[in-house]
């Protein structure tokens, strides 16, 4: 059964799929943002925030950017907050952030 | 407020609480139903009084959610009803008339960001939409919380649900 | 489409943990509940972490499971896989983070640190399955070889990464593969050496196990870039499962057309088979192995002739590591450049370590060369258990030396380690604590390489067993000073004068422990004391007024050497004792003293 070069990349596309599951452990190269969710934070519009954020990785389809939420960040009147870990740097805390504002900061990071 | 937003503060609870599998069921009509359902830790007789409570919280700030959403139902006429026993999970039943379904897949985009597994059932009208978030990423081929499933399962919803 | 997967570690440590038997159990009721199609099982290679195996990794989740047994796969089905909820006890728990339970591999301090290239796929993929190899862009670098390159290209391309064998000597690997193609040869050989013989050391064996593709790929490349048709893996037969997925691997790869005539249709030729070694040390030196290859008594050769220019067969011959080979085919995806800026300015990439002996985190780390000392004990390593005192780490096994706390935060590469009195070896790391005595160590690694010396040479037969005789007679409390200055001369000849490495390095622990540890010689000289209380003939078990007779000592002694009435005190009779430590080991008061 002797493959081809062609026959080699049809397997790894094939396959590729199933193993992609197990390749979590890159995690901590990732950049994280991390978008407060506490009710205030619903209030003061953060579940915009968070899909404005998801929107922009999936239609620039960056890679090693992680998008995930918390609980309360901090006071209520600083809401909608997020949090932005770069891997070896210190993470930076954003306030009364908007959706537009979460995407240059996201624009920025991604260069 | 709409039910959109009520499934957001409750069905993070339910992940808050450990939950893995959370089934959420909504219905828009002249009167408008959504019931959240988690295989969280739920809770005790004692907690599950204060639950609605301004200011009660076991997350160590807020605590203003179900109280807010209590308040909802008061305002818009219906009922907010909760059923919990400490460690089989809690279901959560919201009652109202006259309330907008709102945009539920913006929620649910956050919601599957934790990478629980979230089964919706949603009906406005004459159109419905059922999703099985685990499922849904499988057929992709993909894992749950990458954005490509999120942002995929979000168009499913709006198709479906206009 | 599989939505679960189970990883279950089958390398040795784990193998030997019953893992195999957790791999079934997981296969059988998987299949007994009809979950076959939605979960698949999949045994892989090291995942690194071997002080806590049986490790299990289930996916997407990616929880991290350790200590796992036979009989926890019932409530891991049931609670993970069909209910969704986390086992909590089962998850590793790491004290670094305050005992919390981790969920994902790459929380951990053990592997946050670490930058997988030689391991990338240890612990990802099974390693008896070629697709799963090239899922993970296996054979690709050997297609871009094929198709793309030209074989000066290849070499230009692995000199310019900065790549030196990870065997030990660290020669640079690109100028080795050169010397080998610009001989004008029609017959010449790519050899691996995967005897692995430093005791402690099993970072190649774990690539062989976990990734054994990895070196076939590479050992293919090496074969055109140098114009070779003909390899062979040079394996210790006391890695038999290394050598049975050797031997799959290589049977799938003929089979795909991977190995043999005409590789994917390029026109290239090339095959490799597998030689068996027999358990001597000394066939891990390079001419000694291929003198081996060649049937005869493994002995080594004077050199020049180098293997590049007369080898195997005499015949133009690479002989390269394990791991050198498995970092290959990262060089040429990713680029030289891409390797070059990992490491320091003379030492690129990265290295692996088999972390062993008094650490809290015994197993497999990668990281990236310029890594100091203590970030690798502290941070991946968790330092040393029981809250005792780190006293020195041993590097490069019986060739190597120790270093001691005072230079903990060098940098690793080839040339610092040389610079303090040691050398980086193969990547066996033992750490000592304050219970270790440092000649005691000297003496261990010297009975090693006597025992392993091959005995072509007089400095090493009769020197390196002279070398021991010192050390037996220091360790008893019978030298004198002279003694340890002719001790030191001694080193010194048969550094200078021995045929092989072996030889040449065996008094390098002797050197090293002396340079950082004098003290503790002339302790066992001048006041016939073993600071460290481990030196049998020079300690004393003393029994203190914490004794509340209770006679256990004194039954249990197998020379009757305790003697006492019950109720009160007893005695040792040192001249009967035997320094067995069994009254220590039994006295519920810990009455009995080491002094």
């Amino acid at each position: 059964m002797k493959k081809s070069i062609a026959d080699i990349m049809a397997i790894r596309e094939s396959m590729q799929s199933q193993i992609i599951l197990r390749d979590n452990v890159d995690a901590e190269k990732e950049i994280h943002i991390i978008v407060g969710m506490g009710t205030c934070g619903i209030n003061a519009g953060a579940r915009e925030v968070f899909n404005a954020l998801v929107d922009y990785v999936e239609e620039h389809e960056l890679k090693g950017v992680r998008v995930t939420r918390t609980g309360c960040l901090g006071d209520c009147d600083d809401e909608p907050m997020i949090e932005v870990h770069v891997p070896g740097k210190e993470k930076e805390i954003y306030k009364k952030v908007t959706a537009e504002q979460a995407v240059e900061i996201i624009k920025k990071l991604a260069k | 407020m709409d039910l959109s937003f009520v499934l957001l503060e409750l069905a993070l609870n339910s992940l808050d609480a450990g939950a893995t599998l959370v089934k959420a069921t909504l219905k828009v009509g002249r009167r408008a139903t959504l019931k959240v359902k988690d295989n969280g830790a739920g809770m005790d007789r004692e907690t599950l009084s204060r639950a609605c409570e301004k200011g009660f919280s076991l997350k160590g700030s807020g605590g203003i959610g179900l109280y807010q959403v209590s308040a909802a139902a008061e305002e818009y006429g219906g009922k907010f009803s909760i059923r919990s026993r400490k460690g089989k999970g809690t279901t959560a039943t919201f009652k109202a008339k006259g309330i907008n379904m709102g945009d539920v897949a913006k929620t649910v985009a956050v919601l599957l960001s934790d990478g629980a597994n979230l089964i919706l059932k949603a009906k406005a009208g004459k159109n419905s939409v059922f999703v099985d978030a685990k499922r849904f990423a499988n057929e992709l081929g993909a894992p749950l919380n990458e954005p490509a499933t999120i942002v995929a399962i979000k168009r499913y919803i709006n198709e479906n649900l206009k | 489409m599989y939505r679960t997967h189970i990883l279950v570690c089958g390398g040795t440590g784990c193998h030997s943990n019953n893992s195999g038997k957790i791999r079934e159990a997981f296969e059988e009721q998987i299949k007994a509940r009809g979950l076959e199609n939605d979960v698949c099982v999949v045994g892989t290679g090291c995942f690194g972490l071997c002080a806590v195996g049986p490790i299990i990794i289930i996916y997407p989740e990616g929880a991290f499971y350790s200590c796992v047994k036979v009989e926890d796969v019932p409530e891991i089905i049931e609670e993970h896989i069909v209910k969704g909820r986390l086992v909590e006890r089962l998850l590793y728990h790491e004290k670094a983070l305050g005992n919390k339970a981790v969920h994902s591999l790459a929380e951990t301090n053990f592997y946050k640190k670490q930058t997988r290239v030689a391991l990338r796929n240890c612990g990802v993929i099974n390693p008896e399955k070629i697709d799963e190899y090239i899922a993970r862009d296996g054979y690709q670098a050997l297609i871009k070889c094929l198709t793309q390159l030209t074989p000066q290209q290849i070499i230009d391309i692995v000199s310019a990464s900065g790549l030196r064998g990870r065997g030990g000597a660290g020669f640079p690997t690109g100028r080795k593969w050169q010397f080998a193609k610009n001989q004008v040869n029609d017959t010449k050989y790519v050899c691996c050496n995967a005897d692995e013989g430093d005791p402690g050391a099993f970072m190649d064996r774990s690539v062989l196990e976990g990734d054994p593709h990895a070196v076939l790929e590479a050992m293919t490349i090496a074969g055109y870039a140098i114009g070779s048709h003909q390899g062979y893996i040079y394996v210790r037969a006391e890695y038999p499962i290394a050598v049975e997925r050797l031997k799959i691997a290589i049977a799938q790869s003929r089979e795909y057309g991977l190995l043999g005539d005409d590789i994917l249709g390029t026109g290239f030729s090339f095959d490799i088979e597998l030689k068996l070694g027999s358990g001597a040390f000394v066939c891990g030196e390079e001419t000694a192995l291929m003198t081996s290859i060649e049937g005869h008594r493994g002995e080594p050769r004077p050199r020049p002739p180098f293997p590049a220019v007369k080898g195997l067969f005499g015949k133009p011959t690479i002989l390269n590591n394990v791991e050198t080979y498995a970092n290959i085919t990262q060089i040429i995806m990713n680029g030289p450049e891409w390797f070059a800026a990992m490491g320091t300015e003379k030492s690129k990439g990265t290295k692996v370590f088999a972390l062993g002996g008094k650490i809290t985190n015994t197993g497999l780390v990668e990281i990236p060369m310029g890594t100091t000392l203590r970030e690798i004990i502290e941070d991946i390593g968790g330092g040393c258990p029981n809250g005792k005192k780190f006293k020195a780490a041993q590097t490069g096994g019986p060739s190597g030396g120790c270093i001691p706390a005072e230079h903990l935060d060098i940098p690793i590469d080839y040339d610092n380690l040389i610079s303090i009195g040691s050398m980086m070896g193969s990547g066996g790391m033992i750490v000592m604590d304050e219970d270790n005595c440092m000649v005691d160590i000297a003496k261990f690694f010297l009975e090693f390489t006597v025992d392993e010396s091959c005995g072509k040479c007089t400095p090493c037969r009769i020197g390196n067993r002279r070398l021991l005789e010192y050390l037996e007679k220091i360790t008893s409390g019978k030298a004198t000073m002279q003694d340890l200055d002719d001790m030191e001369q001694l080193c010194y000849y048969i550094k200078a004068n021995s045929l092989c490495g072996l030889g040449q390095t065996a008094p390098n622990p002797v050197l090293s422990t002396l340079r950082y540890f004098r003290d503790e010689y002339e302790a066992h000289i001048k006041e016939r004391r073993c600071p460290a209380h481990v030196c049998k003939q020079l300690i004393q078990y003393k029994i203190t007024d914490k004794c509340i007779g209770c006679t256990a000592c004194a039954r249990k002694c197998p020379v009757g050497a305790i003697s006492g009435v019950r109720g009160q005190m007893h005695v040792i009779d040192q001249d009967k004792c035997v320094k067995c430590g069994q009254c220590m080991s039994i006295c519920p008061k810990k009455a009995i003293i080491k002094e």
